[in-house]
């Protein structure tokens, strides 16, 4: 290599090591606060027999219900078309998960969402940063 | 090396790499594919081959970056150097069918022209967190493309090196994009530990090996500065016992990069600056009687800087001569192709 090309590389990566390590720093920072979704994508096995309440809109429906101790879930029946592939589920503002592709999904709130009386179910594409569908209950 | 445009110039060295490459790239899409079945059995084959794709451009990208300042501190890594250019454009194929699921994926199904739909679909552009993050994914994708398409040697001799080279150097903006495409996309989505840790490491590993190939390169001209001079304009340049058979000193003197090569018991000196791509020739060896540059293979004689007919690239010379066993190199150069006696090593 020339040295005036070497001398290129060397300035390149003096100020671009100190870019790029800034860069990295500041997208950590502005990491969201609330939990990640991937440790919630295991299916939930068992329905609550209780239903609360039941939403239908477009190619969803959406159950809330109950067990006896007074827990909570959501159980989304979709069959959304493939233009949203990746949507996230929120209730109240905290991410309960992803959507599977099989139609069919079920996600336990926690004890604390649980004690609540009303609730603003979110689907939404988070990559395109796009609503899906908005639904209240009860 | 060779007279005519071929599309690929095969030989056992790039066969033998290819197939390495190819098998490791294998192994790594069968490890993904089976450690993502097992730990999210729903995942659709669109987006298995989505996040399949796109680790292991980003991987491959990060490594090809590495070669350069590791064959620097360390000969032993120069094997690697020799095809990168398959490297790369595997990993821009690789890229692309990430870059082409993804539009299809989240971009084809709406009612825009799916391109224009990854400009548009998300205008958070003033937000970092929020931030368009495909629209860098497809940057570094177009400039991967530029480079992949001008890799063959017909485009390094219609763009001129100098020209073709700062083309190629956009591969650090394009790993600049790369970084930010991944610390606001999927980082920012599935905030994992894990993944941070990856980018992070394999971040601070680029940037700390190219500063640190850069520090000693600058420290080993600045020595060469000092070089005690004999008169006559030689400067010394070691003993000839320094130079392993075969090989070279490499040598920045008065604005000349001069390589000193030592061969069956003799020393000579050319221009370290090949002709091809300006690879550094004194950190390949002699193969067969002849100087072989370690990018690509190009190679010329020792004693005169000439490439073996047909071909005709030629190196300038330099007048050396041994004194008490001390290398003396005279770093006024003759034109290229000239003929210069070797200094003979005394026994």
């Amino acid at each position: 290599m020339v040295p005036e090309l070497r001398k290129r590389h060397r300035r390149i990566w003096q100020f671009g090591s100190l870019f790029l390590v800034a860069g990295f720093i500041a997208a950590v920072w502005v990491l969201p606060q609330t939990p990640a979704p991937g440790a919630k994508l295991k299916p939930v096995a068992k329905l609550y027999p209780q239903v609360v309440s039941t939403r239908r809109a477009e190619a969803v429906v959406v159950r809330l219900r109950r067990d006896e101790d007074g827990h909570k879930q959501f159980e989304i029946l979709h069959r959304l078309p493939r233009k949203f592939p990746f949507i996230q589920v929120s209730c109240n503002d905290q991410i309960l998960g992803t959507m599977s592709p099989k139609g069919v999904d079920v996600f336990n709130i926690g004890d604390s969402l649980s004690l609540q009386s009303s609730y603003l179910l979110k689907l939404s594409d988070p990559i395109n940063h796009q609503t899906v569908l908005k639904l209240e209950f009860p | 090396m060779s007279v005519n445009y071929t599309t690929v110039q095969w030989n056992r060295q790039k066969r033998r790499y290819d197939r390495i490459m190819g098998g490791i790239i294998a192994l790594y899409l069968l490890t993904f594919t089976l450690l993502q079945l097992a730990f999210y059995p729903l995942i659709s084959p669109e987006t298995l081959i989505i996040r399949a794709t796109g680790t292991l451009a980003f991987i491959m990208l990060q490594f090809i970056l590495c070669i350069g300042p590791m064959a620097r501190l360390d000969h032993r890594f120069l094997p690697l150097l020799y095809n990168r250019r398959h490297l790369g454009v595997s990993t821009f194929l690789i890229g692309a069918v990430h870059g082409v699921f993804n539009t299809i994926q989240f971009h084809s199904l709406g009612y825009v022209d799916p391109i224009f739909s990854v400009f548009a679909s998300n205008t958070h552009y003033g937000s970092l967190q929020d931030f368009p993050f495909q629209v860098l994914g497809f940057f570094a994708l177009l400039i991967l493309f530029l480079m992949a398409a001008t890799s063959h040697d017909f485009w390094l001799k219609n763009l001129s090196p100098r020209w073709w080279k700062s083309l190629h150097m956009l591969v650090y903006l394009a790993y600049g994009l790369l970084v930010f495409h991944v610390m606001l996309g999927v980082i920012q989505l599935e905030q994992s530990p894990m993944w941070i840790g990856f980018v992070g490491f394999g971040l601070l590993t680029l940037v700390s090996l190219h500063l640190l190939a850069a520090r000693v390169e600058k420290k080993r001209l600045q020595e060469q500065m000092d070089k005690p001079t004999l008169g006559e304009g030689y400067y010394q340049v070691c003993s000839a016992e320094d130079i392993p058979e075969n090989r070279a000193k490499m040598l920045y003197l008065e604005g000349q990069n001069i390589a000193v090569f030592r061969y069956d018991g003799k020393v000579s000196a050319v221009n370290n600056i090949c002709r091809h791509q300006h690879g550094p020739i004194g950190e390949g060896k002699i193969v067969d009687g002849c100087i072989t540059c370690p990018w690509h293979g190009y190679q010329y004689l020792p004693q005169n800087g000439q490439s073996p007919p047909p071909f005709t690239e030629k190196l300038e010379t330099y007048d050396v001569k041994i004194v008490d066993g001390m290398v003396w190199v005279n770093p006024s150069p003759y034109p290229e192709g000239t003929e210069r006696p070797a200094a003979i090593i005394q026994a």
